[in-house]
């Protein structure tokens, strides 16, 4: 399952680096995509505002299959207090901006399972796809706007993850 | 209607005071908890496969003291940090981080007497526009396996 998970951080985050280049953070001294895992970082007390943030939740495991088939849950979610130089007044236009980065990201809804757990990525017998995004609402925590994307991950398990 | 035009010179000497001040309280030394970014741009570092090294850098003088909160069951004790601004500049200045508040978001934590410390939040009290004093509300890390 954990190949399922890297995989699809990995296609999110390659598709940002080319869809927005604009949308980098500097984490831990290093620039990249706008785009993490919560589980593979330090811990913080308050979320970076304007990237996007993906945190796995629920596991389902169907085996009355031919394959093992997994459902893994994921949460993306994302806050924006809007740029200063706008004096946070356009905060509504940039988190419909990441809405819509999104929705681009997570299509195609599939993508091919790697291992990366290699020196060098190799590729897997099976893909990794998802459902379309499930939007929750825009909430305002003081003056920042939040949003939580509850996507699902599925992916047969293959010989080598069982 | 009218604006305070007068011009004040910044000088060092809050920082100076704010420091007296840490170590006549008994100031001590704490340790940023920084990771090293050698291998963080490969993939491998994103999803927690390869851990970076981490590097303990002090900062004193610095006063740590626990938070009178109220108690409750499961709760991680608080604690709060003051630390000398003139260290938290120059150590800033070492790591390339363009602000204080850039230089603690980055880094693990707190190192005190080899335990690990979270921040939670981070103020600082000014004069003249110019941080003389770091104040961090911290956390204890939850134990961890071997």
């Amino acid at each position: 399952m954990q190949n399922a998970k890297d995989t699809f951080y990995i296609a999110l985050r390659n598709r940002l680096a080319s869809l927005n280049p604009a949308r980098a953070m500097l984490w831990r001294g290093v620039q990249r995509p706008g785009i993490m895992v919560e589980e593979a970082e330090a811990v913080v007390a308050q979320m970076a505002p304007d990237i996007f943030v993906l945190r796995w939740t629920g596991l389902k495991v169907d085996m009355n299959l031919p394959r093992t088939l997994a459902q893994l849950d994921c949460e993306i979610h994302y806050t924006t207090g809007g740029t200063q130089s706008n004096g946070g007044l356009d905060r509504g236009r940039a988190l419909e901006a990441m809405d819509a980065e999104l929705v681009s990201l997570l299509n195609p809804p599939s993508a091919a399972k790697m291992d990366y757990t290699q020196t060098h990525a190799t590729a897997l017998n099976s893909n990794v796809y998802w459902t379309l995004p499930l939007f929750g609402p825009e909430t305002t925590i003081r003056e920042r706007l939040d949003r939580l994307v509850k996507v699902s991950v599925f992916t047969y398990l293959d010989q080598e993850e069982r | 209607m009218g604006a305070d035009l007068s011009t004040r010179k910044i000088s060092g000497t809050p920082l100076r005071v704010a420091d007296a001040l840490l170590r006549s309280l008994g100031g001590s030394s704490v340790c940023l908890r920084w990771p090293a970014a050698a291998s963080d741009g490969c993939d491998a570092a994103q999803i927690g496969l390869t851990i970076p090294g981490f590097q303990d850098f002090p900062l004193s003088p610095a006063l740590f003291r626990k938070v009178r909160v109220v108690m409750q069951e499961g709760q991680p004790g608080k604690f709060e940090v003051l630390i000398s601004a003139s260290a938290v500049g120059a150590l800033a200045g070492e790591l390339t981080q363009a602000s204080a508040e850039r230089l603690f978001a980055s880094a693990m934590g707190i190192a005190i007497a080899s335990k690990l410390y979270l921040v939670e939040a981070v103020t600082a009290p000014e004069l003249f526009g110019q941080a003389y004093l770091y104040r961090l509300l911290v956390r204890e890390a939850q134990p961890q396996g071997q």
